[in-house]
């Protein structure tokens, strides 16, 4: 079985010691460091029941054009060990925040293509989102390789619209939408928009 | 056949070699691509666009006479060469023809040769004649042995994908929104190609919207303005996370990100997550899109100069501290006032323009140039700046390979 390894963002404020996690997302493997600086702030990866499987220093950016930012961002890459399910934002030992995956609720995701509105599709979708969950909507030129993402973060699977114009060379585009529980992501649907209809 | 035009050719020498009386000297030959002095101290990178610069030295001509030159180049000493004639013409004046320098310093007093892509390996270079524009001989070339060799060397792309990030400016009635025009993409990707060491950008773009938790104003105009703190970092992630989701489906993970922001609805000062210490493409940047109300920047967008210097912070490049910009502790910068090189070094920047833009050759002295890295104006990239990111791209290209390719 493979490692699954996870990005996580989020910001970090210097002046109050204050932060908090933005988003949490599987990622490829490579990204993962061999070695870590020590820092004051880290991530600590646990069990359901509080039991700490490892503890990430992170290192929070702030910025490059200016000195006096004191609302830094993070962005860690780890590898997520077997039973994890609470990730903490911690502090000089001081918790800061608290991301849990939950698993995937009960959702009937499968979307439609709305009307058009100028270069612009939104989605459509009658059934219920997963509370537990973020969407992603991306699109790629039909029978092309690279999916690109439109939209990220979305509360639900029809959130996003499709810019036609982003893909000024296509005869038809496929889109899909994925859902991210943090630790896991699948596509839910995938449907297809043919300009020569 | 041929006996006619032997004799017609001889006629014509006869009516007009008295024109042309001296000779000329070749004074200097330099292959640039973007910065370059005369020892050739600044690599060549292989398939860039490429520039022969000649400078001459004429002598004993009874008037000003105005030639092109044609070179002949190969890639070893004395194998097959390939002629090529300079595309503007110079002025051989009969006195006071501008020195050495003063050709340096201007594209229009140096004979400009555009070079087929090279290969990697060496090239000989030699200029073989000085042909006036209008009938006559050629004027005789005082140094005919005057072959200098270059060598270019292989460099990875930059690979950068620039995001359009669209916003709706809910102050106005109806709201509207706003993302950058096709112009800024156009001009950036032209001037990251002429200034970065690359042979060419692996470049894609594409306009998304900037999430719901960002819109105008971008600053509350104070000092630390902690509002545009919040809506950097929000900006900064988003662009972290989409490029992760890209990857994710396929994406070579080495490639930059970098939002662009028009400054329709005021101006999203830009930065970097980070000067990247060490090699890290997923060290993102974003910065503004518009026109410039700088009189030196008149290309119709800052986008250019303003994103080679966020993507630099991404490549590890420092703040010099020149022009209201305090020095990074850790700049090895070495130039004065943030200049792209010194007297000592002696290179001179060369903009080899964009035909598609309509963006000229330019020479650009290194006294009236500074590092795009600094905040001064006419900007540039230094000799320091092209090394380093040049040492960067070849780190990020071999770390970051994807492991399935
Ligand atoms: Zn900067």
């Amino acid at each position: 079985m493979s490692k699954t390894c996870i990005q996580a963002v989020g910001i970090f404020n210097r002046a109050d010691n204050s932060g908090q996690f933005v988003a949490v997302q599987p990622a490829k493997e490579s990204y993962v460091p061999q070695q870590r600086p020590e820092s004051a702030l880290k991530v600590s990866v646990e069990t359901e029941d509080g039991r700490r499987l490892a503890e990430i220093p992170v290192t929070p950016d702030f910025g490059s054009c200016d000195d006096v930012v004191d609302e830094g961002t993070f962005q860690t890459f780890f590898e997520l060990p077997e039973g994890t399910k609470v990730l903490r934002l911690m502090h000089d030992g001081q918790e800061l925040a608290v991301f849990s995956t939950s698993p995937p609720g009960a959702a009937a995701e499968s979307f439609g293509l709305g009307l058009r509105r100028g270069h612009s599709v939104p989605l459509t979708q009658t059934g219920s989102a997963d509370p537990n969950a973020t969407y992603t909507l991306q699109a790629r030129e039909k029978g092309g390789s690279l999916w690109q993402t439109l939209d990220i973060g979305l509360d639900r699977p029809d959130a996003g619209q499709v810019d036609l114009n982003q893909f000024p060379h296509a005869d038809a585009i496929e889109v899909r939408v994925l859902k991210s529980t943090g630790f896991d992501t699948e596509e839910v649907d995938r449907t297809e928009i043919d300009f020569s209809e | 056949m041929g006996v006619f035009g032997l004799d017609a050719t001889a006629s014509r020498r006869s009516i007009f070699s008295e024109a042309s009386g001296g000779t000329v000297q070749v004074a200097g030959v330099e292959v640039v691509q973007a910065i370059q002095n005369l020892a050739h101290d600044v690599r060549l990178i292989a398939q860039k666009r490429t520039v022969v610069r000649i400078y001459v030295k004429p002598n004993g001509l009874s008037r000003n006479v105005r030639v092109r030159a044609e070179i002949a180049i190969s890639s070893t000493r004395g194998g097959p060469e390939k002629y090529i004639v300079s595309r503007n013409i110079v002025s051989l004046r009969s006195s006071d023809h501008p020195d050495l320098e003063a050709q340096r310093r201007d594209e229009d007093q140096s004979l400009n040769i555009e070079l087929p892509l090279q290969q990697v390996g060496a090239l000989h270079v030699r200029v073989k004649r000085i042909i006036p524009v209008a009938m006559g001989d050629d004027v005789p070339i005082s140094n005919p042995d005057n072959a200098i060799e270059v060598n270019f060397e292989a460099a990875p792309p930059l690979r950068i994908r620039v995001v359009g990030l669209r916003y709706t400016d809910n102050r106005l009635n109806p709201p509207v929104s706003f993302a950058p025009d096709a112009l800024h993409f156009d001009l950036l990707r032209s001037y990251l190609t002429r200034t970065y060491p690359v042979p060419e950008l692996e470049w894609s773009q594409i306009v998304v919207p900037i999430g719901s938790n960002v819109e105008p104003p971008f600053s509350d105009g104070t000092p630390n303005d902690p509002l545009w703190q919040t809506l950097a970092a929000r900006v900064l992630l988003r662009l972290q996370l989409i490029r992760q989701a890209d990857v994710n489906a396929g994406r070579d993970p080495r490639t930059h990100y970098y939002g662009l922001i028009a400054d329709d609805s005021g101006f999203f000062r830009g930065r970097a997550t980070q000067v990247a210490a060490s090699p890290d493409p997923a060290t993102v940047a974003m910065g503004p899109a518009g026109r410039s109300g700088f009189s030196w920047d008149d290309d119709g967008s800052y986008a250019d100069w303003y994103g080679a210097h966020e993507l630099g912070h991404t490549l590890g490049c420092r703040h010099p501290g020149h022009c209201n910009q305090d020095r990074d502790p850790l700049s090895s910068f070495p130039y004065e006032n943030g200049r792209i090189s010194d007297a000592a070094e002696g290179c001179v920047g060369f903009d080899t323009g964009d035909p598609d833009l309509g963006l000229p050759m330019r020479a650009l002295p290194h006294p009236d140039n500074s590092d795009f890295m600094t905040y001064c104006e006419n900007q540039w990239v230094s000799r320091h700046t092209y090394d380093e990111i040049f040492d960067r791209l070849h780190l990020e290209d071999a770390q970051f390979a994807p492991a399935n390719v």
